[in-house]
């Protein structure tokens, strides 16, 4: 029974139903999205076919696009991973690879492997970076540029690029993940489309398990471990429900860092990357959303709904538990320098929806949903509060949340289809089942570290291991 | 190999059979434990959009499984029945058997699997040259596919519209010109892009230049897909069109027509792009001088190039620096030098491209042994581009 006697009791009980609330708010606006996030799947408008592909891929009227890769210590994997990014189908794109101070053999490996001799390439931005000491070209018909620089970290590495790239469009992309072969295209359609458009993110998804050939997905497959399989709900998640209805609103706030497209002419007016923050994808977006808004210049940043890179995420506890660190601790830096913009109606549907939801629900969600579990536990045990109480915060937790993520399933398979067998479909349900019960509580706790260790000051990137790719048979 | 869902059947009746038992038991369970639940309003309400919430959920998820087991079969239908069509349809083309008999047997084969025939009939007329599409085309009238086709154009679902619009626009020319005149004004682009690309396939110069007149209103996307598909119209369309356009005082007409003439990248007579040169419209000036290497009878002085050396818009200094040595004469190389140092990097190192171009070895070695920079770098690089043979920006 619920103990109204004390003051505490009183005070125990309202912050346990704000807590239910908050959850139940949460879970709400999750689903809320992935049905928006259905019917803007559904549309026809938008999409693009292979024979219009077929056709642009030949066009001279499309704008240059330099695909920026920044690699440090990737002598192992930087041949391939370079071939299938000059592989990519786009009529006219350039490939720049930073090697970020590496202190294996990548720079070598590039030169021999792809012929390449010192160029006297002039920057055209004036982005500051770190020492550049020196720029190599393909001696054979290659459009790759190599940009051999001290290390600076993932930004400035990017803002190397976006000086030496030539293009009017750059492509922001992780050197190992697998980028689809029509990705550019798909990519640069909205460009295409509508002037204002500066920025583009796609659909990133989980490539372990998967079979890769020539820096190609041959086979989709879910993943093998478990942490891998959440990840692959989550993300999910993450892309098909939130993602897409916030772009539909032009409240998009982030653009993963594995790949984006972007103006360069505006990239370069609003300063590039920023150097200093561990979000540095999520808060070029950020910025770039300011700088239009303050400018009082139209323009949009769109998601879309292709999957267009494939990318391997972490399957230790270890190294999932320092991303999932690294990626709160971004969030928390972007908000606060960019706390201006909180409900402010100047900024639009990102200032009055995109920022708040991100404040509520995404920095302040682990802190909450963690006091929730321990207030509602000791609660009970307490006896501060009924047992009907306890049962409600769990049903509105964790049933919520499972019926979220078998929509967001169910989404992918009416939409998407990227997963070809009955198998696969089973074992996606079967971990979406398993995965409210430990591992969201798991990464509440991780995202919770990142909060303290962003109050500490902590700004490291931490390391990330990587298994490979799985070849195919 | 991917599994079918017929080779989980018994997986799935264990899985719904322990779903449904686990759900009885939480169901027994919670009434043990909390015989007054119902009572409780909050958990009431819980429960009930969990109920309602789930209920959707799960008849998605229902569908899903339904749609995925159809979608398997008419795959593996349409696999089976794939040789049988293609035989079908390689003796229509071939006229060996171009009888009543082979008609009807498309028929029925349309009415088995029309997905698979509207696929394979496409595929083959767009294969086809004369007599062999003639009675392709001939055959889809006769058994009824053709019609199907037409009625298709005019489905609520644009995914159908736009399907049907490919498939019409490959009959022979002439054929299925109102469908597709029709199609022009569809609300979906896909389905107007489609219509125009089969309008532009049939050859008939006045649709061609109805479509070309409407360009300038199109997308990027779209006139890109355009002028891909024009090029094959280009020296009729440069005689006519192209030429009314250029002479027009219509801002987005005549960029659109100097867009088309730098995208194909061919010399065709184009006189109306000198007058063009010395344009207020920045973008259309600009445009011009990217046009200029292929209008023929063009006529450009070198006061239009000292002129737009000089200009304030940064894109018209590119574009006449990117010709100069192409359409230009050497007196421009003293202006040249100056944009060298230019505070605008691309025009900089244009004009460095530019130097190199008309051969200036000497003038940019010795802008280096100056060593001012970005100029002395600039230079640098143009240089090496000679050296390597690939002086393009």
């Amino acid at each position: 029974m619920i103990e109204h006697s004390t003051l505490f009791g009183r005070v125990f009980l309202t912050v346990e139903l704000l807590l239910i609330g908050y959850v139940a708010a949460i879970n709400l606006l999750y689903f809320v999205l992935t049905i928006i996030g259905f019917f803007t799947l559904q549309r026809f408008s938008g999409r693009i076919f292979q024979a219009e592909i077929d056709t642009l891929v030949n066009s001279t009227a499309l704008p240059g696009i330099g695909v920026i890769a920044p690699a440090y210590n990737e002598e192992l994997s930087i041949r391939d991973s370079v071939r299938s990014m000059l592989r990519l189908r786009y009529p006219a794109h350039e490939v720049i690879v930073i090697n970020d101070g590496s202190k294996d053999g990548t720079l070598a490996v590039l030169i021999e492997e792809f012929r390449l001799y010192r160029s006297s390439r002039v920057p055209l931005g004036s982005i500051p970076t770190k020492h550049v000491r020196g720029v190599y070209e393909s001696r054979d018909p290659l459009k790759l540029l190599v940009i051999d620089k001290e290390n600076g970290g993932k930004a400035d590495s990017l803002n190397a690029g976006i000086n030496f790239c030539r293009h009017p469009l750059f492509a922001a992309v992780d050197s190992d993940s697998l980028i689809e072969s029509d990705a550019l295209l798909r990519m640069a359609k909205p460009f295409l489309d509508d002037d204002t458009t500066i920025a583009t993110g796609g659909i990133v998804r989980v490539a372990n398990g998967c079979k890769v050939e020539g820096g190609a997905v041959t086979e989709v497959r879910v993943p093998d471990s478990l942490l891998a399989r959440f990840q692959a709900i989550e993300y999910l998640r993450a892309f098909l429900g939130g993602r897409v209805a916030f772009s539909l609103l032009n409240a998009l706030l982030l653009i993963s860092g594995a790949f984006g497209l972007f103006r360069r002419d505006v990239v370069l007016e609003a300063g590039g990357f920023d150097t200093n923050t561990v979000g540095e994808d999520m808060e070029l977006v950020v910025r770039l959303h300011r700088f239009m808004f303050e400018k009082r210049r139209a323009h949009r940043i769109v998601f879309v709904p292709d999957p267009v890179c494939w990318t391997e995420v972490p399957e230790s506890v270890r190294v999932l538990r320092r991303q999932r660190n690294r990626w709160q601790r971004g969030s928390l830096e972007c908000l606060w320098k960019h706390r201006k913009m909180f409900y402010n109606p100047r900024y639009g549907m990102v200032g009055m929806l995109g920022f708040p939801y991100f404040f509520f629900f995404e920095a302040l969600g682990p802190i909450v949903e963690l006091l929730g579990y321990v207030m509602t536990i000791s609660g009970l045990l307490l006896g501060l509060i009924g047992k009907d109480m306890a049962i409600l915060f769990f049903v509105v937790s964790l049933l919520f949340g499972l019926l979220l993520s078998l929509a967001c399933i169910t989404l992918e398979e009416f939409t998407l289809r990227k997963y070809p067998s009955v198998r696969d479909l089973r074992i996606l349900l079967g971990a979406a089942m398993l995965e409210c019960l430990g591992f969201r509580q798991l990464t509440a706790v991780w995202r919770l570290e990142g909060i303290i260790d962003q109050m500490r000051g902590k700004t490291a990137w931490g390391k990330m291991e990587r298994r490979g790719f799985k070849p195919a048979a | 190999m991917v599994r079918t869902l017929g080779d989980h059947r018994n997986d799935i009746l264990v899985e719904t059979t322990l779903l449904l038992l686990s759900l009885g038991v939480a169901v027994w369970l919670t009434d043990q434990w909390l015989p007054d639940w119902t009572s409780s309003a909050p958990l009431n309400a819980a429960f009930s959009i969990t109920i309602v919430l789930m209920a959707s959920v799960v008849v998605l998820a229902i569908s899903m499984f339904i749609l995925k087991v159809r979608s398997e079969r008419l795959l593996r239908k349409e696999e089976q029945l794939r040789p049988t069509g293609i035989e079908l349809l390689t003796s229509i083309a071939q006229g060996a058997t171009a009888d009543r008999l082979t008609i009807d047997h498309l028929a029925a084969f349309h009415r088995r699997s029309p997905r698979l025939a509207h696929e394979l009939l496409s595929g083959a007329l767009a294969l086809q040259k004369g007599e062999g599409s003639s009675l392709l085309a001939a055959a889809a009238q006769l058994s009824g596919i053709a019609e199907d086709w037409r009625r298709m154009a005019r489905s609520r679902n644009a995914e159908v519209r736009c399907h049907a619009i490919t498939y019409l626009g490959r009959l022979p020319p002439g054929t299925a010109v109102e469908e597709l005149r029709y199609a022009l004004g569809d609300p979906e682009e896909l389905v107007r892009v489609g219509a125009a690309l089969a309008l532009i396939n049939s050859g008939d110069l006045d649709e061609i230049e109805r479509i070309f007149q409407a360009l300038p209103r199109q997308t990027t996307l779209v006139r890109a897909l355009m002028s891909a598909r024009l090029s094959k119209h280009s020296v009729a369309l440069a005689a006519g069109p192209i030429h009314r356009a250029l002479e027009s005082d219509d801002s987005a007409r005549i960029i659109g027509a100097l867009d088309l003439l730098v995208s194909w990248k061919r010399s065709l007579p184009a006189p109306g792009v000198g007058p063009l040169l010395r344009s207020k419209d920045d973008a259309a000036r600009a445009r011009a001088f990217q046009a200029l290497p292929y209008a023929m009878g063009a006529k450009a002085s070198l006061d239009d190039f000292e002129e737009a050396l000089q200009a304030e818009n940064n894109e018209v200094r590119c574009a006449a620096l990117s010709v100069s040595a192409r359409c230009g004469t050497p007196l421009l190389v003293p202006r040249i030098l100056t944009l060298l140092k230019d505070p605008e990097p691309t025009t900089a190192t244009a004009a460095g491209y530019a130097l190199a171009s008309f051969g200036m070895t000497r003038l940019l070695e010795s802008t280096i042994i100056e060593g001012a920079r970005p100029s002395a770098d600039i230079a640098m690089e143009a240089l090496e581009k000679v050296r390597i043979g690939r002086l393009t920006l």
